[in-house]
């Protein structure tokens, strides 16, 4: 989606003449309950004219797929392993599952607790927080969610539609 | 006496078993159906009629009375036409009657006889694979049909004359091949994308863990050039997945030349309403498809999305209902 009805809102120099309330009210028109539902939302910002003509040396898909596909067979062997071979990828697990297989240490429960009071995250959302946070695990060959994945997933969550 | 053949109805992608009741009594001549016939199954009289004649056939000067059982079900769709002239032929001792009994029938006849393609072909021949029949279709839905099973009986015909004679055993129609279609490498690539490190990471994780992603930014940076390179880094679809993205295909009519494919379906998102529909899991993956692929075929795969649903949803917005997102780039990837 676009941040403001021209799209422009959050681009450096870019002033609305039709105030804050533009971009406030373009953005109300997703209701709160559906975005409580997004696991991941980031911004996508223009770009330059510099990163246009820098030579392209860009990841190709094959690289980045078979990251996923490692990912993907990680949770669906921990999935089948618990009994839960329904089960495919980590959105697709229940809360009681996920709680299963994240166990967060000190550091990262430190870091929900004061994320989930400071930016009042829903009981959805903290679960969600928690599957992305398995994800990242996942995509980096990680056997335990560390703070950095909570971190990290944390991310995806706040600060939306700074840009 | 009246002279039974099989076909399907479709609940969403589910084929619900039809038969085909022909009865020819004597009396003040008529060709009346009944059962729910909707507008084109009604009009199928007059194409039936002209393909029995087209192929040397007339109808006797009799009451002829077809009945669509189970009567309470709503029948859609042009696909009666062949079940309705193959009941009517039967009747009148132009095939044997035998020839039909193990088979589901499905087709639409042109007022020459000849056999068009119709939507709905794979649930129909998996329906009619589970029940242990073979299943008769035309010729263009072969390869479809063929993907149900290797073992099951396809009779796969061009015109109403070739049928006859196939079943008289004058002339044989060979069984069809299942046809593989584009594979993935003909995918946008993620290399064509410059910048956007922190959204191209986004959007790997969504694929890994199959997580939602909202992207949010100016026109012109790269959302949908994005988001139309997420199925080149999803892994292909699996076999469950495949024949539940394939099914719906077939009952909107979009499986070109019955060719199957792993490839994950993608859409024009930016022509795209998008809608969400709180789905069971059975369902999500039409849902999914829809949500990602509804332009022109919209008001079809719509319908079959969400019919099976209203049951229990009664809320859920209709093909023309207006969007929560403009521009929305709201992926689910599955």
């Amino acid at each position: 989606m676009n941040p403001c009805k021209c799209g422009l809102a959050g681009t450096p120099g870019h002033v609305c003449k039709r105030g804050e309330r533009c971009q406030a009210d373009y953005q109300a028109r997703i209701s709160g309950p559906f975005l409580d539902r997004i696991d991941i939302r980031v911004d996508v910002p223009a770009v330059s004219a510099r990163d246009m003509m820098a030579p392209c040396s860009s990841e190709s898909s094959a690289d980045v797929a078979r990251r996923v596909v490692a990912a993907r067979k990680i949770q669906q062997s921990r999935f089948e392993a618990l009994g839960a071979g329904g089960c495919h990828t980590n959105s697709a697990a229940g809360p009681n599952l996920i709680e299963s297989v994240v166990r967060p240490d000190r550091d990262s429960q430190d870091l929900l607790m004061r994320a989930a009071e400071k930016f009042s995250l829903s009981a959805r959302a903290y679960h969600r927080v928690l599957k992305v946070a398995r994800t990242l695990a996942d995509l980096g060959g990680v056997e335990n969610v560390l703070r950095e994945h909570v971190a990290e997933a944390l991310s995806y969550r706040i600060g939306f539609g700074a840009a | 006496m009246v002279t039974i053949v099989n076909t399907v109805a479709f609940r969403g992608i589910e084929a619900v078993p039809v038969e085909v009741q022909v009865q020819i009594a004597s009396g003040m001549p008529a060709f009346t159906i009944v059962g729910l016939p909707d507008k084109a199954v009604a009009e199928s009289r007059e194409r039936v009629r002209s393909a029995l004649v087209a192929s040397g056939l007339g109808l006797p000067p009799k009451r002829i009375t077809i009945n669509l059982a189970p009567a309470d079900l709503p029948k859609e769709g042009s696909h009666y036409d062949l079940p309705i002239a193959l009941g009517l032929m039967a009747a009148i001792g132009a095939v044997p009657s035998d020839a039909v009994d193990g088979h589901l029938v499905l087709g639409e006849l042109g007022l020459n006889g000849r056999l068009a393609p119709v939507a709905g072909t794979l649930p129909a021949a998996i329906a009619a694979h589970g029940s242990g029949r073979g299943i008769i279709c035309p010729e263009l839905n072969g390869p479809e049909a063929a993907w149900a099973s290797d073992e099951i009986d396809i009779i796969a015909a061009d015109n109403l004359l070739a049928l006859v004679n196939h079943m008289a055993g004058h002339q044989l129609c060979s069984r069809p091949q299942p046809r593989k279609g584009a594979d993935a490498k003909d995918l946008p690539d993620l290399s064509e994308v410059r910048g956007q490190q922190v959204a191209r990471r986004a959007l790997e994780v969504a694929a890994a863990g199959g997580h939602n992603l909202l992207m949010v930014g100016p026109p012109g940076s790269g959302k949908s050039m994005l988001a139309a390179r997420l199925p080149s880094i999803l892994p292909p679809l699996n076999a469950r997945e495949l024949l539940d993205v394939s099914m719906i295909q077939s009952i909107a009519g979009e499986l070109a030349g019955g060719r199957l494919s792993d490839k994950r379906p993608w859409p024009r998102l930016w022509e795209v309403v998008s809608r969400s529909v709180q789905a069971r899991s059975a369902w999500r993956t039409m849902a999914y498809y829809f949500s990602m692929n509804c332009r022109s075929s919209t008001r079809r795969s719509w319908t079959v999305c969400v019919n099976p649903l209203k049951a229990e949803r009664p809320g859920l917005p209709g093909p023309t209902a207006g969007c929560d997102i403009r521009r929305g780039s709201s992926l689910s990837p599955q």
